[in-house]
């Protein structure tokens, strides 16, 4: 029996992507106010920014209730009786203790494992695209499991942000909080390690910014599996996948796009790498 | 309250009570939670912690609509359910496993007493705790369980009120809450305590409101957690949950605690000889042996009592003032020392706070026509916390110094030879306290060269450099250390340095005015630049330097 690969909505994943690969997704939620989204659905990706961007209140966001977990491997149970549910960082969100709690007692008949991925968006996606392809190639749990856990240090991501107020607002950003303090304005390039949110350069204009993505981005080429994010801006996002495509042809690429919960913290103008090696 | 009735002690609650009971629990939260949502701190886990609580309690008390009325342990069930589809966030995880053992504690009781109510909160903090890959004290997990102990304790006296158990109940779980920033960095360094321990302390509260007959009341009751967002100081633990205690509990005296070894010692005689001297009273044990824990002005009529009545151990006093003294320093203690410090040459308080604000640790005032001495350098190299420090001149002048300071000191310091204010920001820009030496030194070089500077003084005698005519009193434009431009006007000497460093190839102007510049000029000043150059951005900051009225960084 095929190996059911689990993931939350903070991975990015391309729908087209996780469909194609028989990838599970689980929505976070968002709240604008009373209105409450559940991630990826209800609410366009267009739709949130606009909001965001006029919203007089930032939205909030919180995780998976442990309930919908439930719901989700029970389904899948009449599937497979082997499930590998992999998480965004416990660091950053409840969703991976509400995956924990919600994969209790699902009875003997099933078993899932769930992953704290210490990563997120991408980062995260890339793990679950391995793991489904390894899960298609009938891997067993215990090497699917296995092959997440030996990936996880090769995952790294870099994103330059356009704008501090979400992330400070946010207030995920871990000790890169005193790093980004600051009455001037800056563009910070941030990355995401041992599960936190990391700082990995700050410099004075968003193009300065952008010109380090590429750069870092070609310090990874070529990877296993690389992914060009962006929240706002396509366009920009397009330039470097082509730039990859120009500079490596073999390399597998996906682009994604910050859903709601990561534009919540991230805001507009963000362009992000996720490579995994 | 002074108005409700002396009610008998309730022993015993059925179904609708816990439900009831629960509901007030619930409004209690609602009422409370905009305060606890302020206490939240990074690591937050998920959105905010109040909201997320009572959106969990509000999905459990639909649930609990549901079954009849008759038996306590079915409407448990059914929160407990309700509870575990409605969880929000990782305190409402942590809220719906406490609501699965508060149920599991039950069993299949129709109705509970004190010692049901005391064994379903032990199972509630058993519970939480399981559900927990990672334990964390100092969270709202310390609070349960603390709550859960201090109903153990209250039954082994004589538990027949459910009232009063809850009472006990509350106190422990206030206590723990006061003390969670002790037991988690970061609360104590971001000066709270933790929000879903202050939210399990409020839906104990609630119970307790319920219990004592005072559902009316907490409508007019203002919320008792308080958190203010705009002075931190005041967000000390002890005063966030001293609203809510008596005032004589304020003053803090001696922690006092002791065991007492004899034959046939009389708990309840113990107790109330305790109770006579203080507050926060715990006395646990049997006949043989007997632990004391007391707040207390006079620590020693407690001693000279448990001498009287067999031999004393493990005596421990405390002053609660300086406990209380010294966490307010922690406190206000700085964060922790970065491996590699700045030491920045800086004069104003705008451009003070700006160095400080992207990691300057030591600030030495000085700059043009002040320039600081090797000592003064030395003094801010022994101040800061680490034994690498990189030192920021900001001036040509001020280099020569740094250099010779390096020369003297042990401690292992570089200077970067930065010449201006502007040179010495876009420098401190590319440092990252977690980086090496040497990458440090080359990024901030880096920095250094991107940036123009433009520093706009006025002259204070007449000259003449180059082709340059100058009288006393206009506006000279220095740009990268060479006088380029004057004149009589000063935004027009502001523009004109502008034209000369060649706008079109930058994105960037941060314009630091001076102290005798009112921001009004200086955001007139903004606005004609962003005019004449529509492509660069202008940033307008206060800087406070003397002498300087405008200092511009352009990148």
């Amino acid at each position: 029996m095929t190996v059911k690969v689990v993931t939350d909505s903070t991975s990015d994943l391309p729908k087209e992507l996780a469909q194609q690969l028989g990838i599970t997704v689980v929505p976070l939620n968002v709240h604008f106010g009373t209105d409450t989204f559940r991630d990826g659905e209800g609410i366009t990706a267009d739709q949130f920014y606009e909001r965001l961007l006029t919203s007089p209140a930032l939205p909030k966001t919180s995780a998976p209730s442990p309930g919908l977990f439930r719901e989700c491997y029970g389904r899948l149970s009449h599937e497979s009786n082997e499930i590998v549910s992999i998480h965004i960082s416990s660091k950053l969100s409840g969703t991976y203790e509400a995956a924990l709690t919600g994969g209790r007692d699902l009875g003997d008949h099933c078993r899932v494992e769930v992953i704290d991925s210490q990563t997120v968006t991408m980062g995260l996606g890339l793990l679950a695209v391995a793991a489904a392809k390894a899960a298609r190639q009938s891997a067993s749990l215990d090497e699917v499991v296995k092959l997440v856990r030996d990936s996880m240090p090769g995952v790294y991501m870099a994103s330059a942000v356009d704008s501090l107020e979400y992330l400070q607002k946010g207030g995920r950003i871990g000790r890169a909080q005193a790093w980004l303090g600051s009455l001037l304005s800056i563009k910070p390039i941030i990355s995401v390690s041992g599960g936190e949110v990391v700082p990995l350069e700050r410099v004075r204009t968003y193009s300065k910014a952008v010109v380090r993505v590429y750069e870092i981005l070609e310090a990874h080429l070529p990877a296993r599996e690389l992914s060009v994010m962006y929240s706002t801006d396509a366009a920009e996002a397009d330039k470097l996948m082509t730039h990859v495509r120009q500079a490596f042809p073999q390399q597998p690429a996906y682009l994604a796009r910050f859903g709601p919960v990561l534009g919540t913290y991230m805001g507009p103008g963000c362009l992000a790498i996720a490579a995994l090696s | 309250m002074e108005n409700a009735p002396a009610a008998a002690p309730r022993t015993e609650c059925g179904g609708r009570e816990l439900r009831e009971m629960f509901c007030v629990a619930t409004r209690w939260l609602e009422k409370n939670a905009t305060a606890i949502n302020a206490l939240n701190v990074f690591p937050v886990p998920d959105g905010d912690t109040g909201t997320n609580m009572l959106l969990t309690m509000r999905s459990t008390m639909a649930e609990a609509a549901n079954p009849p009325d008759n038996s306590a342990a079915d409407i448990a069930r059914a929160m407990a359910r309700g509870a575990l589809m409605g969880a929000r966030g990782n305190s409402g995880v942590i809220l719906s496993q406490i609501m699965k053992g508060f149920a599991r504690g039950l069993g299949d009781r129709p109705s509970f007493g004190p010692a049901d109510m005391a064994n379903a909160l032990e199972q509630a903090a058993a519970a939480a705790y399981e559900a927990l890959s990672k334990p964390r004290e100092g969270t709202m997990l310390t609070v349960i369980k603390d709550a859960a102990a201090a109903a153990r304790t209250c039954l082994s006296r004589d538990g027949h009120d459910l009232a009063a158990l809850m009472e006990t109940v509350v106190d422990g779980a206030r206590l723990s809450v006061e003390r969670t920033p002790e037991l988690l960095d970061v609360l104590r360094q971001a000066g709270v305590v933790d929000a879903g321990g202050q939210g399990v302390f409020v839906i104990l509260d609630g119970l307790l409101h319920y219990l004592r007959g005072e559902e009316t009341e907490i409508e007019l009751t203002p919320a008792q957690v308080t958190a203010i967002r705009e002075a931190p100081l005041a967000r000390q633990p002890a005063f966030v949950a001293a609203r809510a205690l008596p005032a004589e509990e304020r003053k803090f005296g001696y922690c006092t605690e002791l065991i007492i070894k004899g034959c046939a010692l009389d708990q309840s005689q113990v107790r109330r000889w305790v109770e006579s001297q203080g507050e926060s009273v715990l006395v646990v044990g049997d006949s043989s042996t007997t632990k004391v824990h007391v707040h207390t002005l006079h620590p020693g009529s407690v001693i000279e009592f448990a001498i009287s009545i067999g031999s004393v151990h493990d005596l421990k006093i405390q002053n609660m003032d300086d406990q209380h003294e010294e966490f307010v320093q922690l406190r206000r203690a700085p964060t922790p020392a970065a491996d590699i410090s700045v030491v920045a040459v800086v004069a104003g308080a705008g451009l003070e706070k700006v160095f400080r604000s992207l990691g300057t640790t030591f600030v030495v005032s000085g700059g043009q026509t002040m320039n600081p001495s090797c000592a003064d350098l030395l003094e801010a190299i022994d101040a800061v916390p680490s034994d690498r420090v990189i030192i920021l001149p900001n001036n040509k002048n001020i280099i020569p110094t740094a250099k010779q300071a390096v020369t003297v000191t042990k401690k292992q310091v570089k200077v970067l030879p930065t010449r201006s204010v502007p040179q010495g920001l876009a420098a401190l820009v590319g440092f990252n306290g977690q980086a090496e030496m040497e990458p440090n030194l080359k990024e901030m070089a880096k920095g250094q060269e991107r940036v123009r500077s433009v520093e706009v003084t006025a002259a204070v005698r007449d000259a003449r450099i180059g082709a340059l005519q100058i009288r006393k009193g206009d506006y000279l434009g220095v740009i990268d250390g060479n006088i380029r431009v004057a004149g009589a006007d000063l935004d027009g000497t502001v523009l004109a340095c502008l034209r000369a460093v060649g706008p079109e190839t930058a994105e960037i102007a941060t314009l630091f005015y001076g102290d005798q510049i009112e921001a009004d000029q200086a955001a007139a000043l903004a606005r004609v630049l962003k005019e004449q150059f529509p492509a660069l951005e202008v940033e307008v900051v206060p800087g406070g330097q003397p002498h300087y009225a405008y200092i511009i960084s352009v990148e």
